[in-house]
């Protein structure tokens, strides 16, 4: 289980945490929202000890951060936005590297490199030094890296970022299996994906939690009754540009038989974005409301 | 600690950290003994001195000759163990310090694996030099006692630590290799040029007059006994080595 109670954190006169509160139940796959510069990475790096936090409290796997900061270390698997290795170790050196830093025996440590490598499907690449990898493989060999181990936790910072399609399958595809037996907490932007791996959900917005919860509670609380309606027709090309301009008003009338209606009700995305735009209206009459303030006050004055 | 220590001798040769000390300290190490026997032969072939000049040069000496080494050690051999060592702390976290500290790393494992390879290579490294450059002095300048080098050897080998902790604690100080370098320089410098002047005769001031005073085969004046700068060169080295494991806790949070 991550917890996180009462954070704040001040990068010199920025507040970029805001009394964040949130949790991840065990063995729970989490995506983490936000948009750019919202505070995601910040909340994982100081999940993994990178950083301190300038008020509140941590708890990873019953663990306090402020007190059992090496134990936690032993606990979280990290990948972070940019995974970084040593150009001159081949991928086999490296994850044999990080085995042995997670407290791996060193005879056991190949076998867990070599097993991680098949894990990511690098196992080709083994021998090739780290700096002659791809984007994508780099990050597939940064999802090994925070495998090995075997931690309970995974804290994984935008994993699909650099992958081709194919790979961002393969990669949630893992995480499915993986959420099984280990708390996941990973950030991403590709909504879609976060929908169908993850139970649950945590929005950041401008360094404060806006939503927080299990997936379908989330969905259903959120009271939407507007319903998205995707029709497909089957119709002659000819008559596509008719049905185009005349679609909302004479979709009946014109004769076109309907092969197949999908009625989608409301999804992460919209529910995203509705989070979002209220956070960011709350913010704009907070602002008005203290504008108006100050105007009162020089007018007192 | 072992992990740390085959990581760092593997980093040391993949990225031929070994090259520029062994060929520097070769180079200084021979160069000393050659120059010293030619230098009459190179002012006499010189064109552009007046006819008639006349340049009494007294021959060198073996101890002149080997204290030379050393005092091209102190110079151009401790820039070389800057360029190499300024960047291995600074350097690594500027490159995987998400990586690094996001693993129980044991920082004291991480420091001493770091100064041991670097100190052991940039030890054989003089060593070779020194002993090469005693055999080009034995063969063109005069014959050594040989006994009088190692005892000078060590000695120097004992200094070196001494600078190679001072690198490595400005590498972790700050997150540029090149910054770290010029703090390095920096602080070796007063140590050589502003230390004596408050404190002669001790510590690494002391160090290098006991190297010397070896060489000539003098016997040691110093108001203290001999062992005093050996011994609080070896505990300023600790005390270095030492700061850099609270340093680097702290820049695990701060980096």
């Amino acid at each position: 289980m991550i917890e996180c109670k009462a954070v704040s954190m001040k990068f010199g006169a920025f507040k970029a945490l805001d009394n964040v509160s949130f949790r991840v139940p065990s063995k729970n796959c989490y995506g983490f929202l936000g948009q750019n510069g919202a505070g995601k990475t910040t909340i994982l790096r100081m999940l993994v000890g990178l950083l301190r936090p300038n008020e509140g409290e941590i708890f990873v796997a019953g663990h306090s951060l402020l007190t059992e900061r090496e134990q936690v270390k032993r606990l979280c698997g990290y990948l972070p936005q940019r995974p970084e290795f040593y150009p001159w170790l081949s991928g086999e050196e490296f994850l044999r590297l990080s085995a042995e830093l997670v407290g791996v025996p060193v005879r056991q440590a190949k076998t867990a490199a070599s097993k991680y490598l098949g894990t990511v499907g690098l196992t080709e690449f083994a021998r090739r030094r780290v700096g002659k990898y791809s984007g994508g493989m780099q990050q597939r060999l940064g999802l090994a890296a925070a495998l090995i181990g075997e931690p309970p936790v995974l804290l994984l910072d935008e994993p699909v970022s650099a992958l081709d399609p194919q790979g961002r399958d393969e990669m949630f595809s893992l995480l499915k299996d993986l959420k099984r037996e280990k708390t996941i907490f990973l950030s991403s932007h590709i909504l879609h994906d976060i929908e169908q791996v993850c139970d649950g959900v945590v929005i950041i917005h401008k360094g404060k939690i806006r939503a927080q919860g299990a997936l379908p509670e989330l969905l259903k609380q959120s009271g939407e009754t507007d319903v998205g309606t995707q029709v497909h027709f089957e119709v002659n090309s000819s008559l596509v540009n008719r049905l185009q301009t005349e679609f909302s008003r004479a979709m009946q009338g014109i004769g076109i038989p309907v092969s197949k209606v999908v009625w989608q009700e409301q999804g992460l995305e919209q529910y995203f974005h509705k989070v979002v735009k209220q956070a960011e209206e709350e913010q704009k009459q907070n602002t008005r409301s203290d504008q108006g303030g100050t105007a009162d006050g020089n007018m007192v004055r | 600690m072992a992990t740390w220590f085959a990581k760092e001798v593997q980093e040391m040769v993949r990225l031929g950290r070994w090259i520029p000390l062994v060929a520097v300290y070769l180079f200084l190490g021979i160069s000393q003994p050659i120059t010293a026997k030619l230098m009459p032969a190179i002012l006499s072939s010189a064109t552009n001195l007046p006819e008639g000049t006349v340049i009494h040069i007294p021959p060198a000496t073996v101890d002149q000759v080997l204290y030379g080494i050393i005092g091209q050690y102190n110079q151009l051999g401790v820039i070389a163990l800057i360029l190499v060592g300024m960047g291995m702390i600074a350097g690594e976290r500027k490159l995987v310090g998400e990586w690094l500290w996001s693993k129980p790393v044991k920082i004291l494992h991480y420091v001493l694996a770091k100064y041991s390879v670097f100190f052991l290579v940039a030890a054989l490294a003089s060593m070779l030099g020194l002993g090469l450059g005693t055999y080009y002095t034995s063969q063109l300048i005069g014959p050594v006692t040989w006994n009088v080098l190692w005892q000078a050897a060590l000695l120097y080998v004992v200094y070196q630590a001494f600078l190679i902790s001072v690198i490595l604690l400005a590498s972790a100080l700050v997150t540029s290799a090149s910054l770290a370098g010029g703090v390095a320089l920096i602080i070796i410098v007063l140590v050589n040029v502003l230390l004596p002047m408050f404190w002669p005769g001790h510590f690494v001031a002391g160090l290098l007059d006991l190297i010397q005073g070896i060489f000539s085969q003098t016997a040691w004046t110093g108001s203290m006994p001999a062992w005093e700068p050996i011994v609080t060169t070896l505990m300023g080295t600790a005390l270095l080595i030492g700061l850099q494991i609270p340093l680097l806790v702290w820049r695990r949070t701060n980096d």
